[in-house]
Parts: C-alpha cells; sequence; structure tokens
C-alpha cells in the first residue's frame, strides 16, 4: 500500500477536483496528512494505515486492494 | 414571491415583543428560520413561540455571544431571518442531544434529517447545504465533524460553537426543543446558487514545528520539545510562566490546507506543565505554523465580499458566524463599526467561540451566501 494508490483510489471515487480537495481537507484534520503534499516515502506505515482507516469510515476505498 | 431574505433584530427585553417583532421582520412564510439571541434572552422559549407561529417552517438556533445583523451589532439581543421559499426548496432539522453519547445523539438527528431528504450521502452538495451549532462546553466538535463525515462526507455543515462571553454558556435550539450538550441541525435544499465561505485574514509565518505529541486540544511537543518553550522563544518572553492570552492571542498556530490558514488558537488555561490549551484539536504529526495577519479585518472582508459578488451577484442574504476573537480584534482596533457597515445585503449572525466548516476552527468567518 502506498500514499500515491490511496489518492489513486481515491480521485477515481469522487467527481470533481472541489470534492477531492474537500475530502483531503476531512484526511488533513484527522490525521495531519496532506494527501496534495505527502509524498510515498514520508509517511510510517501507521500513519498510511490511519489514513486508509480514515477514507474507509467515510466510506471510500471499500473495494481497495492492497 | 420574495427571494430575499428577511430578517429583524431586537433589543427589546419583553419576550412577547420580542416575538411580534420576529415576526414581523421574518415574514409570512419561510421555508426556513434561523435566529440567534444573548443569554439574558429567553431564546428557548422564544424559539418555542416563533416554531409555534410558523409551523410549516423548520427552524434552527442557538445563543451567542453577539448578534449581528447588516450594520448593526449586539450583546443580549436577539435577530432571526426568514428564508423565503424562492430560495429554500427544502429545509428539516434535528437536535442531537448528546446525553446519552455523541454518537447515538447524532444517529438519532440524522435519522429525522433523513425522513424528509432521504440518504444525506444522495444529496447533491451544489444545491445542498446544512447549518450546524455546537454547545462549546463539552468539546464536542471535532468528534461531530468525523462523525457526520462519515455518514456524509461531500455534504458540508457550516456554522459555529454557542457561547456567551466567559463560555460558561451555550445553548442550541431548533423547532423541536433546546440543550444544552449536543448540537443542532438543519439541511436546506436551495433553489438558487449559494456560496459557502470561509475567510481568515491570518496567513503562515515561515516559523513552522511538527506536532509531535497532542492528545486532542492538548498540545504537549512540537518537534519533540515542550509547546510551551517553543511558543515562550517564539512570542519572546523568558519562560512559559510569562505566557498570556495577550501574548498568544495575535500569535497564533495552524495548520496550512489548500494555501489557506486553519487556526488553532490557545483557549484558558493557555498553558500547563509544558503544553498548550488549545481550542481546537490538531492531529499528531500535524504540520503547524505560527501566523500573522495578512491584513486588517476590515481589508479583508471587502475582499471576502468581492469575491463572493463576482461568483453570486448580490446577495440575497447571508448567515456570517464571526469568530468573538474577530470581534475582540475589531474593537480594540477602532473598526468594528466600519466592518459591519461592509455587508450592503440581509445579513444575520453571531459571534462564535470556533467556527465549523468540514472540521472545528477558530478566528475565522464561516458565512453562507444565497444569490
Amino acid at each position: 500500500m502506498t500514499l500515491r494508490a490511496l489518492k489513486q483510489a481515491l480521485v477515481a471515487e469522487l467527481s470533481s477536483d472541489t470534492a477531492f480537495r474537500f475530502i483531503n481537507t476531512r484526511v488533513i484534520l484527522r490525521t495531519g496528512v496532506d494527501l496534495q503534499r505527502a509524498g510515498d516515502d514520508e509517511l510510517s506505515a501507521e500513519r498510511l494505515s490511519l489514513v486508509r482507516k480514515e477514507l474507509q469510515e467515510m466510506g471510500f476505498l471499500r473495494g481497495f486492494d492492497e | 414571491m420574495s427571494e430575499s431574505m428577511r430578517y429583524a433584530h431586537v433589543r427589546e427585553t419583553d419576550e412577547a415583543s420580542i416575538a411580534d417583532a420576529l415576526v414581523a421582520g421574518v415574514g409570512p412564510d419561510p421555508a426556513a428560520i434561523v435566529m440567534f439571541y444573548g443569554s439574558e434572552r429567553p431564546g428557548a422559549s422564544l424559539s418555542r413561540r416563533i416554531a409555534a407561529a410558523y409551523p410549516k417552517a423548520a427552524l434552527i438556533g442557538c445563543m451567542g455571544a453577539s448578534e449581528l445583523s447588516t450594520g448593526q451589532h449586539a450583546a443580549q439581543s436577539v435577530v432571526a431571518a426568514g428564508l423565503p421559499r424562492g430560495l429554500v426548496a427544502r429545509a428539516a432539522v434535528a437536535l442531537a442531544d448528546y446525553g446519552d453519547g455523541l454518537e447515538r445523539g447524532i444517529a438519532r438527528a440524522l435519522r429525522e434529517l433523513e425522513q424528509t431528504f432521504g440518504p444525506l450521502t444522495s444529496l447533491d452538495p451544489a444545491t445542498h447545504v446544512g447549518l450546524i451549532f455546537l454547545d462549546s462546553n463539552h468539546a464536542i466538535e471535532e468528534r461531530t465533524h468525523v462523525v457526520l463525515g462519515n455518514h456524509a462526507p461531500l455534504l458540508p455543515f457550516v456554522g459555529g460553537s454557542s457561547c456567551r462571553f466567559g463560555f460558561d454558556r451555550s445553548e442550541v435550539v431548533t423547532s423541536n426543543g433546546a440543550i444544552t450538550h449536543g448540537c443542532a441541525l438543519m439541511v436546506l435544499e436551495l433553489s438558487r446558487p449559494f456560496h459557502v465561505s470561509r475567510s481568515c485574514h491570518f496567513g503562515p509565518t515561515s516559523t513552522r514545528f511538527i506536532a509531535t505529541r497532542v492528545e486532542g486540544r492538548m498540545l504537549h511537543e512540537l518537534d519533540g520539545r515542550p509547546a510551551a518553550e517553543v511558543y515562550a522563544e517564539y512570542v519572546g518572553v523568558a519562560h512559559p510562566s510569562e505566557l498570556t492570552y495577550l501574548n498568544l492571542m495575535p500569535n497564533p498556530i495552524g495548520l496550512v490546507i489548500d494555501g489557506e490558514a486553519w487556526l488553532r488558537q490557545v483557549w484558558p488555561p493557555i498553558q500547563s506543565n509544558g503544553t498548550i490549551h488549545l481550542g481546537c484539536a490538531i492531529a499528531e504529526g500535524s504540520e503547524l505554523f505560527f501566523m500573522k495577519p495578512k491584513t486588517d479585518l476590515v481589508t479583508s472582508m471587502q475582499a471576502e465580499l468581492r469575491g463572493v459578488k463576482h461568483l453570486l451577484g448580490q446577495p440575497r442574504g447571508a448567515l456570517f458566524f464571526d469568530c468573538v476573537g474577530r470581534r475582540s480584534e475589531l474593537e480594540i482596533t477602532g473598526a468594528l463599526d466600519r466592518y459591519m457597515q461592509l455587508p450592503d445585503f440581509p445579513m444575520i449572525g453571531f459571534n462564535t467561540a470556533g467556527e465549523s466548516w468540514i472540521g472545528h476552527m477558530a478566528q475565522t468567518l464561516t458565512a453562507v451566501y444565497f444569490g
């Protein structure tokens, strides 16, 4: 699992850049991770899992395959 | 059919006189009513009277530190606005009482709202918006927005935290009652364009840290050092014990999201044992910036309104949720009256203990403008 893969999966589920930025705001507030800025090398496995968990709690990435 | 918001801002103290004036100002048949009141006004009783006068309208409101309307600001007043049926196609309200738990309270409220709207996840955010007023005495704001966001992640809930000066009381109301622990929710389907805005006149400095140890609103460490030591160095005092609201309020810390400042202002008792007490939570690992004003509040509001009018034309109404910290700054700088003269369209609002849009923030104006 990489942050890039999570981001791509999320973008595929959203209908617009506006929607992506809206959800990214939720992610930043909940996890401190900015999906637009964070690189794969910058996140620990723990924080990456936290991002995935929060997105799944919002109803996204249900079919996400690592 | 009138399509502009109608309102009344009342400084009477007699409940019957207040109610009569509000009804006269709100108009004959609004789809929704929004009201704000000072802590010494009978807000809960007034909301029942107004709801009874308009049985087909959805009503939401709360206690505020002070009340706002076009060109006016007043403490211990009552203000109410009617959103006409030309603006609002559907409206529903619910009280989320957290007496038996936050998640249970919100779940009940969401079921109530979905009796009108169906699943909130199916609502188009281009035509639907939520209003939210929360109690400010139980640190519920962050978790409330998480639970709402889990249920309907793309539906914005805009509003603020109820309070009075002293921050020791708050109350939220709907057509169905009043509570002091929880939140009031309204969902609107709008027939005309609208714009949700957040406006903050602060911007990031180059001084940044990572929140290396945090528990909710308790900021323990920045870059591995006690947060209060870092703050003391930044504001230029010799020891954390010299940190006061006066030297901290002009030097807030916050996140930068999409290039915009999301302030996490300090909150009494400010600091203890190296920990800084904030009014808004931070996620551990967040990148935080010390902030400074980019401009003054009047200039900031002028820019805000230019942007809104570029999008919507002349607004037919607006709801303002304006941080009590901004009001204090306007009073200190002698600019409050000038600031309040800037909205030249129907507007009501209140001064808040924290603002809401997607999450909880400080020292910001969140607003809904109706086009």
